[in-house]
């Protein structure tokens, strides 16, 4: 007994001994070996299972331009990525680059790098690249924080369709252009069908009027018309447009197009499954049509029949931006980084699309033309949203040069939201937006699901919301916003 | 002969047959309620993907499939890695609380020890704040450097206050002041009498710190969370966690339409419960030869 | 017994030097210095970051201390938000009358199964009946949202369906909060058995067996040796358990009160307990500022809270008191 008991002392001993001598001989990871600068990059997903070699050869093109700067990529999980990186943000951890989060209020408090000069001189012709709309939405006190990927600059929820279940069930979806249009396909279907979702929604899920900008994000009330018609600052709830919505959607539960456990649900209908018939999606220029979403479902067919306008909104403009530490110990190599990301086409696509020679193969390498192989698979190449210019993307050859003639036509017709580049700031009013948050938690997914009568349900939320604080936030955010209409 | 002493001893403090058949029921039954939960775990992960997005979770699926392990399998290497992970930051984290935690017990819960009741505030404290996350998560990365180290998985837990207490409550009642103040006419230092008269004593105790503490580093994954993200250092519960999150913030995204922006597959649901399966069952499974010694001492 | 018998013999302890009472002390101070160590770098250096809650936190580039040391003093602004909140009443309700019924009922059930248990005759049986029990304890709230789901699912849900196939109307349990709190409090309950029994059969099966070979002789029945033999034993650590979930009264399981009801809206009223509370109001804003006052002030009336009925069981009963 006794000698067990000192062997697990000196264990106990070693272990602390081998910790402090761990932590002592660790002192930091600065990454400055051999006169190299690694720029470390921290982004959500899943680590590529071919990661090591997009990395070398990535490594291999940056090296062309600038021979002294290695990229390092970290990847965090989806559903991890926002804690650790708030944590990462308020600890001021030294990362060189990483995937933004609840942007606008980060840089207010100043989390982030000023990147305006050094983006003038070390990415000035990646900034000219990228759509004008994109900085506007990005400013916060006048400055730019971040490095935004070029890429939807505007974007309209659509209600998609699963074709095959249309075709099978003779629907008639030509018609459809809102949500209320879209009745007697859903009641054809539910009859014939009544064991699958027939407007597959569920918690999380949030229905859009067909302009409206919200500045402190959909999950609170406060809104903006689009179209700048109107300067008010209003809540959402409140507007005739919205209520009819919500109506339309609880009678839609009522009947059971709509799962009856939808408030709560986190059932999954994958896009390649028939578990579905309509799902509201997020579509853009650069999806082409539904092409990008049809090869996410594995080829299935789907059509998408838009419900908002087009317009270039802060919100868009924030789904994708690079920022750098305040602390970084690397900023200009970050920012050069971002430089090649956004302009070096080989770079870009071999990250995006995974390998050439593996993943892909050119068809015409004059026109970016590219044919993609059946290693092509998910885990396997970065999402290319949110990794630089998407205008320097290669193609496949199902998009056409008119479907791209498109895209350009499109962009440059969509109109800007009177509300770009309205950042509001609200420190003043935490304690009353917190309050409101709060409120919003209780009736968020019981009205936008449908499962709440919308007109008594959302009287009560309104009264909740006056004692929150409604009102101070509103008056605030009219004034700053009125300020940022007088200095356009 | 011993065997026999030993069961005469086990009869007087036990129930009679009657109050005791009673119990046996009860606690089965209770028992049974228990792994209900896990039983119907076991049945999702063998359900057909489909199934759960049509007809819910059930306890009898109408089609059954093994596309869960499948998909599992081809994680195979990383869930042993990570159980090697979880098994070793177990292993040496428990050993190192339960030593440290009974040491520190063991001088609190002496009359001559001066600064006793120092120290007992001392420890006490800390069980009444929270230092908050980002702090620890400074102290960890930047004072002591232990970003992706596997040490980071077991300094942050490798004490605990709890522990202490149940320690010194054990020392004050079963460890008679008498015999040591004999051992120390006899001339013992306070070393030996600690290492040769209270340690064997205080087996029982030791071994319930060490269950409690291990259950907690078998399923700890918010240290991992923060501070691995090499895929070699990835403890079992955090691979769990990681699913799991995954799923929900892929689902919602998908609910909320961004199905386009996900360059990954969703995992397939019913993988987080085959997760589950093997994340449990070792643990569960070794519970009851642990036990043997918490009842030995 | 309390004789003083050490090698040296003692001098009046007043007048004795500070560093020569730590010589004499040393091989205790020894025991404990791994212990202090730890505190110290995991405890006592990052507490000093609860400051930020007294603070309007800025971001600087010279790291985190520097931005702790140079953000603005605010007062109890970060505070304001939870008395602000019309919430407030009905978040405190929930929490206290919560913690106080698992107190209770915890503290009750653990003892009962753990004394029962040391009891048994069947130790086979019994080994198997504890390792069964443990297993809640395995499974998150999020894995077990799902088990409860597949029991209350308003179409799909087992329960419901037996309230069919027997002429009944289907409940729609996500959206009617008075089922919750019992749904609550059992699961609460029940996931917790195994576990924090574990300490009270251990106690229990450590009391030396004479004691009960005297009580047997005296003719005692069995209640009377549960009670006068191994209710006393077990009291010194279940008056420490009843101190320091006391202290717990302010915080709650999130997972029981978030993930279980599904973060339904409609039962917001009867499963909204402080720290739901902080995470449905701080996840929008994620401000350092107020989160760590929320939790400081769950920690100050905690402290109170243990001080206070330290302060009663002393008073009652010395030697089971904290400090």
């Amino acid at each position: 007994m006794k000698k067990w008991v000192r062997n697990i002392t000196m264990l106990g001993m070693v272990a602390l001994s081998a910790t402090v001598l761990a932590a002592c001989g660790k002192s930091s990871d600065s990454a400055e070996d051999n006169g190299k600068t690694t720029v470390s990059m921290y982004m959500p997903g899943d680590k590529p299972k071919n990661y090591a070699q997009i990395i070398s050869k990535a490594n291999k093109q940056i090296h062309k331009t600038y021979k002294d700067i290695d990229l390092k990529m970290n990847f965090i999980g989806w559903g991890d990525y926002e804690q650790k990186y708030n944590v990462m943000v308020t600890s001021g951890d030294d990362y060189d680059l990483a995937f933004a989060q609840s942007y606008p209020a980060n840089a207010a408090k100043g989390a982030y790098a000023d990147l305006t000069s050094l983006i003038k001189k070390d990415a000035k012709k990646s900034y000219d690249s990228v759509d004008p709309a994109y900085w506007k939405g990005l400013k916060v006190n006048k400055k730019i924080y971040g490095f935004p990927v070029n890429a939807n600059v505007f974007a309209q929820n659509t209600l998609t369709f699963n074709q095959e279940l249309v075709d099978k069930n003779n629907l008639d979806i030509s018609n459809v252009d809102s949500y209320a249009s879209m009745e007697p396909a859903l009641a054809k279907f539910h009859k014939a069908n009544p064991g699958v979702a027939a407007f597959a929604i569920g918690q999380g899920y949030k229905a859009s009027p067909a302009h409206m900008d919200f500045p402190l994000g959909n999950g609170l009330p406060f809104a903006i018309d689009s179209s700048g018609k109107d300067k008010k600052i209003v809540n959402a709830y409140d507007t005739d447009e919205m209520q009819g919505i919500l109506a339309t959607l609880h009678s839609y539960y009522l009947k059971g197009y709509i799962p009856q456990d939808a408030a709560t649900s986190s059932t999954q209908y994958n896009l390649q499954d028939n578990t579905w018939l309509v799902r509201q999606e997020t579509q853009g220029p650069y999806d082409y049509g539904d092409t990008v979403l049809s090869n996410n479902a594995g080829g299935k067919k789907l059509t998408s029949k838009a419900i908002t306008d087009p317009y270039k909104s802060s919100a868009q403009s924030q789904v994708a931006i690079w920022t750098v530490s305040k602390t970084s110990k690397h900023k200009e190599a970050a920012v050069k980084v971002l430089n090649l990301l956004n302009t070096d086409k080989t770079l870009l696509n071999n990250i995006t699309w995974g390998l050439e020679g593996q993943q892909w193969n050119f068809t015409d390498k004059e026109k970016g033309k590219i044919k993609i192989t059946d290693k092509y698979k998910p885990n396997y190449f970065i999402g290319a949203w949110m990794m630089g210019n998407n205008d320097n993307l290669y193609t496949q050859d199902s998009v056409t040069d008119s479907m791209i003639q498109t895209r350009k036509d499109k962009i440059k017709d969509a109109k800007q939201s009177a509300a770009l580049g309205f950042n509001p700031d609200t420190t003043m009013v935490k304690t009353e937006v917190t309050n409101i948050s709060n409120v919003m938690s209780k009736y968020l997914d019981i009205l936008n699901t449908g499962t709440a009568d919308p007109a008594p349900t959302i009287k009560k939320m309104d009264k909740e919301l006056k004692t929150a604080g409604y009102d101070k936030v509103q008056k605030e955010l009219q004034s700053q916003y009125d300020d940022f209409l007088a200095g356009k | 002969m011993r065997k026999k002493k030993r069961i005469s001893a086990v009869e007087i403090r036990k129930f009679s047959s009657g109050t005791n058949l009673f119990f046996n029921i009860f606690l089965a039954i209770f028992a049974l309620s228990c792994i209900l939960p896990f039983v119907f775990i076991i049945i999702l992960s063998l359900t057909k993907e489909s199934d759960i997005t049509l007809y819910g979770y059930q306890f009898w699926p109408k089609h059954w499939g093994t596309m869960s392990y499948v998909y599992l399998a081809k994680m195979g290497k990383q869930v042993l890695t990570s159980l090697g992970v979880t098994v070793f930051i177990t292993v040496v984290g428990t050993i190192i609380n339960s030593l440290f935690s009974s040491t520190y017990a063991y001088a609190i819960s002496r009359k001559d020890f001066a600064y006793a009741k120092f120290f007992t505030i001392f420890a006490l404290i800390s069980m009444l704040f929270v230092p908050g996350m980002v702090p620890t998560y400074l102290v960890i990365t930047q004072m002591l450097g232990l970003k992706d180290n596997i040490w980071a998985l077991i300094l942050p837990m490798s004490f605990g206050v709890y522990n202490v207490l149940i320690m010194r409550s054990f020392f004050k009642t079963s460890i008679p002041e008498a015999i040591i103040e004999s051992a120390r006419i006899d001339g013992a230092s306070e070393l030996r009498i600690f290492r040769s008269i209270v340690v064997p004593l205080a087996i029982p105790g030791i071994a319930t710190i060490s269950l409690f503490t291990s259950l907690g580093y078998w399923n700890d994954w918010m240290n991992a969370l923060l501070y691995i993200t090499d895929d070699k250092l990835v403890p079992l519960q955090y691979l769990l966690v990681k699913i799991q999150n995954n799923i929900q913030v892929m689902t919602q995204q998908m609910n909320s339409g961004g199905s386009a922006m996900l360059a990954q597959n969703v995992p397939a649901e019913g993988m987080r419960f085959a997760v589950v399966v093997v994340a449990t069952l070792p643990i569960a499974l070794t519970y009851p030869s642990s036990r043997n010694t918490l009842l030995k001492g | 017994m309390a004789q003083k018998a050490t090698e040296t013999p003692m001098i009046p302890r007043k007048k004795k030097k500070f560093f020569q009472t730590m010589w004499d002390n040393r091989v205790f101070l020894m025991l404990v210095a791994p212990g202090t160590l730890f505190l110290i770098v995991f405890f006592y250096i990052p507490v000093f970051a609860n400051v930020v809650a007294f603070q309007n936190f800025q971001y600087s580039d010279q790291g985190f201390i520097y931005s702790v040391l140079h953000s603005p003093w605010v007062g109890f602004d970060n505070f304001k938000f939870f008395f602000k909140s019309a919430d407030f009443w009905l978040v405190l309700r929930n929490t206290v009358g919560y913690s106080m019924t698992f107190l209770l009922l915890n503290f009750f059930f653990a003892i009962f199964f753990g004394v029962v248990m040391s009891q048994l005759r069947n130790q086979r049986l019994l080994k198997t009946y504890q390792t069964m029990m443990l297993f809640p304890y395995f499974l998150s709230w999020a894995i077990l949202s799902y088990f409860v789901y597949a029991f209350l699912s308003s179409d799909k849900g087992i329960l419901n369906h037996m309230i069919q196939s027997f002429g009944g109307q289907p409940i729609d349990f996500y959206n009617s909060p008075w089922v919750w709190p019992v749904i609550i409090i059992f699961l609460g309950v029940w996931k917790g058995i195994g576990y924090n029994s574990i300490l009270y059969f251990a106690t229990a099966m450590g009391i030396d067996p004479s004691y009960y070979d005297a009580a047997m002789i005296d003719g005692a029945s069995k209640w009377q040796q549960i009670k006068n033999v191994t209710l006393p034993h077990i009291l010194p650590i279940a008056t420490l358990m009843l101190i320091l979930n006391i202290g717990g009264i302010f915080h709650s399981d999130f997972g029981l009160f978030y993930l279980i009801p599904r973060n339904s809206g409609a039962l917001i009223n009867v499963t909204q307990t402080f720290d739901t509370y902080i995470y449905r109001a701080l996840t929008t804003s994620n401000d350092i500022g107020m989160s760590t006052a929320a939790g400081l002030m769950q920690s100050v009336v905690g402290a109170l809270l243990i001080v206070l009925s330290n302060w009663v069981v002393r008073r009652k009963h010395p030697e089971s008191a904290l400090f």
